[in-house]
């Protein structure tokens, strides 16, 4: 907390340097002045201080105003103004209850008492917020989006049942590979393939589901999302060519069950969000059946994607374990295509 | 209530006097402040015919002989100390000696 970067607005030197003098003494090391408002966008902009102390003078509506401006300029700054009691401190406080750009007003003449307590309440509060933002963030990448809405408590968590186009990658001979490289050399491969897969299923907007260890799960919803699976595998299996981990794409639609799966009953357990069902199961088997750079789909979902890029190969009556009936298939090699 | 100090000009001395070990005249100040915002509310509430008027009538009086006693106080206390009550800057002499406290 005392390594915090305090900067503070006055335009009197004397009051400045008394307060400043002040928060010495008290082990705050990092105290910026400026005594020119002018100048105060500019150095916040640079040194982004975690709080702004403003010393209010009476009828000095620029210094309101330049509360705003900072808050725009550095959102996370918190600022504190210093206001002689009276009229001043009503003025302050609507302005600041108008416009959410203070964050803590205290009352002149100044004690240990009110104004430092406060200052370090409100800075244990902006370093307990930023670990928060940071694990939130952090959140944010590793559960889906789909996943997120979870974390509303209004929102009814139930599973949900829709219409999808589920995506899989799968690396083609992913065990001799990690047995042939040093494990650090093909995680950081496998960490820059995932991304670029990532990245390429977003621009088609798919959301990634889970990363399987050596592939990505990804599902397309709503209008158009068979067409944008399609030109997504496409896109995919493209990038496979002539890397180190070359791997196959499969795609499947139909209904899925989406929701948190796990251990539901006791407090402190995990829960992860996932979406299963028959399509699911489908789409990874024509995953696995993929060769490298290739991509294996249903001549159902081709029909219904209106889909007309150049098969590969059709694989009529294809038996897949654990489905009843044989289904017709085609493979794109989109390389192919255009070499 | 007649007042023989303007908010602006209280509010610069408090406004000089940040620290509150060296800011004597500005806790006067902040007293007449808050006798003015008790007077006007007795004021406000006698003028509620529910109420009873006697008490505010009563509380306002009050509030009114101590806003004329702290006042005089503040004048004195800024003689004694030497601020020039024409602009009411605080004296260098007093700035040197206070920033020395500290």
């Amino acid at each position: 907390m005392l390594n915090s970067k305090l900067m503070l607005v006055d335009k009197d030197g004397y009051t400045s340097s008394i307060l400043a003098n002040s928060l010495y003494q008290r082990g705050y090391k990092d105290i910026q002045i400026v005594n020119d408002g002018n100048a105060l966008p500019k150095a916040v902009a640079e040194s982004r201080p975690d709080v702004t102390i403003f010393n209010y003078h009476f009828n000095e509506f620029d210094s309101l105003i330049l509360c705003n401006t900072l808050k725009q300029i550095s959102p996370h700054s918190l600022i504190i103004a210093i206001v002689s009691p009276g009229p001043a401190f009503k003025t302050v406080d609507l302005w600041a209850k108008q416009t959410n750009s203070i964050d803590l007003i205290v009352e002149k003449p100044l004690s240990d008492e009110r104004f430092f307590t406060k200052l370090n309440d409100l800075l244990k509060l902006k370093i307990s917020s930023a670990a928060l933002e940071t694990k939130a963030q952090l959140l944010v990448k590793l559960i889906p989006e789909a996943a997120l809405s979870a974390l509303e408590p209004s929102i009814n968590n139930e599973a949900k049942m829709f219409q999808a186009t589920v995506l899989f990658t799968d690396i083609r001979r992913s065990t001799e590979l990690i047995r042939e490289m040093p494990p650090r050399i093909y995680f950081q491969l496998l960490n820059d393939l995932l991304s670029a897969q990532a990245k390429l299923i977003k621009q088609y907007e798919g959301q990634v589901i889970k990363y399987t260890g050596d592939g990505v799960m990804a599902i397309f919803k709503g209008m158009g999302s068979s067409y944008l699976a399609m030109r997504c595998s496409l896109a995919l299996a493209k990038a496979s060519h002539n890397i180190t981990l070359q791997y196959g794409v499969g795609v499947a639609d139909g209904l899925v069950l989406a929701g948190l799966i796990g251990d539901s009953k006791s407090d402190g357990q995990r829960l992860q969000y996932d979406v299963i069902g028959a399509t699911v199961h489908l789409a990874a088997r024509l995953c696995g059946m993929a060769g490298a750079g290739e991509v294996i789909t249903t001549k159902k979902l081709i029909m219904l994607a209106k889909f007309t890029e150049n098969v590969a190969r059709d694989i009529e009556d294809l038996s897949i374990k654990g489905f009843a009936d044989k289904i017709d298939c085609v493979a794109f090699r989109p390389y192919d295509l255009i070499t | 209530m007649k007042e023989r100090y303007n908010a602006e000009q209280i509010s610069k001395v408090i406004d000089q006097a940040l620290i509150y070990q060296c800011a004597c005249p500005a806790q006067v100040g902040k007293a007449i402040f808050e006798l003015r915002e008790l007077f006007d509310y007795q004021i406000n509430c006698a003028n509620d015919s529910e109420n009873n008027a006697l008490v505010h009538k009563t509380i306002a009086a009050a509030a009114e002989s101590s806003h004329e006693i702290m006042e005089e106080c503040l004048k004195q206390i800024l003689d004694i100390e030497g601020w020039n009550q024409a602009d009411f800057v605080m004296p260098e002499s007093l700035k040197n000696h206070k920033f020395k406290l500290l």
